[in-house]
């Protein structure tokens, strides 16, 4: 299946790191992406091409993520490289704060539920369109787009009113 | 419009999700508007920072293992499974019901539009009587034995025991 094969190279890499952003965990993560693999590969004949392949691939990939999340009842906390962040020299103050910002956004993404989740990695990772997302997650576009929004908004919340909080207390 | 707006405009712009009109319209704002710029700006950051979380991925010698593992994947064929069980499930209904049915029904069928009214009559025995004692061999032998016996025209020896 030459076609299979060439969806595969395509798309295991995005897929598993799609499903690595989900669960947080490598071999869970090479796991799911090999069963969604699995999954297309025995019902390839039957896909009736109503959406793209690829639609249909990361809806399979979510499904067996969601599954894992509400088998393992709660989400793991992504190893944190902490000796090795604490360790490194970082070059500038710029450097310092992007690095800040993406443990900032970390800690947001996982007060976040599944399927906000989903929303925001396929849109701000995978740059998947609203539509495309709302095909994969079976609902409606604006729907999509208001869930989106809240979410970022309540990242940038997050993350600047810590900056500001931060920085008070430097001045204290 | 408000700046209300114009921060739900911003997070699509980022997104490349804004019409050619919509797009016009919010740089338009942008220029004139301090506060909307420093939410792009704010936008900006964040969705750039969130794209650098690193994810570990597996050596590629990973990836080509698991293609060939999936594609030397063969499921197991059920397609025949349902009408094999059907066709099993259906003969033994059919040698349920077989077994099931009396052997002097069977041998009345065979004895019956050959003459066995014609023999019975002759019979010092009722036809249960008759019946009951050719219960007493198998099926196949009674079936055998009143065959030749119409044929003859005479049964009363197997009787006189």
């Amino acid at each position: 299946m030459a076609e299979f094969d060439e969806y595969y190279r395509m798309f295991a890499k995005k897929l598993y790191a799609l499903a690595f952003r989900m669960v947080k965990n490598q071999q869970d993560a090479m796991d799911i992406v090999q069963e969604s693999f699995m999954k297309a590969y025995q019902n390839w004949g039957k896909f009736r091409g109503d959406s793209a392949v690829s639609t249909w691939l990361y809806k399979i990939t979510l499904n067996l993520s969601y599954d894992f999340l509400k088998k393992r009842g709660r989400i793991v906390q992504l190893p944190e490289k902490k000796d090795f962040e604490d360790t490194k020299i970082r070059a500038n103050e710029k450097e310092i704060m992007k690095s800040d910002m993406i443990d900032m956004i970390k800690g947001v993404i996982e007060t976040l539920t599944p399927k906000q989740k989903s929303i925001f990695m396929l849109k701000s990772y995978d740059e998947l369109t609203y539509k495309e997302i709302a095909k994969i997650m079976k609902s409606r576009v604006g729907t999509i787009k208001a869930s989106y929004f809240q979410i970022v908004q309540k990242i940038r919340k997050s993350v600047y009113d810590k900056e500001v909080n931060r920085n008070g207390m430097h001045g204290i | 419009m408000g700046c209300m707006e114009f921060e739900r405009m911003i997070v699509d712009y980022l997104s490349k999700e804004l019409g050619k009109e919509e797009k016009e319209l919010l740089e338009n704002h942008l220029k004139v508007c301090d506060e909307c710029s420093n939410s792009l700006d704010e936008y900006k950051n964040i969705l750039c920072a969130a794209k650098g979380i690193a994810t570990p991925f597996p050596d590629e010698n990973f990836w080509t293992a698991r293609l060939k593992e999936i594609s030397g994947y063969r499921p197991r064929r059920t397609f025949l499974l349902k009408p094999v069980i059907l066709v099993t499930s259906l003969l033994l209904l059919v040698s349920l019901f077989i077994a099931r049915v009396p052997n002097d029904r069977k041998v009345r069928t065979v004895g019956k539009g050959n003459g066995y009214s014609l023999v019975l009559h002759k019979l010092p025995y009722s036809e249960d009587r008759i019946l009951d004692k050719i219960e007493f061999v198998d099926d196949a032998s009674a079936a055998e034995v009143l065959d030749v016996l119409f044929e003859t025209n005479n049964v009363s020896y197997l009787f006189e025991k």
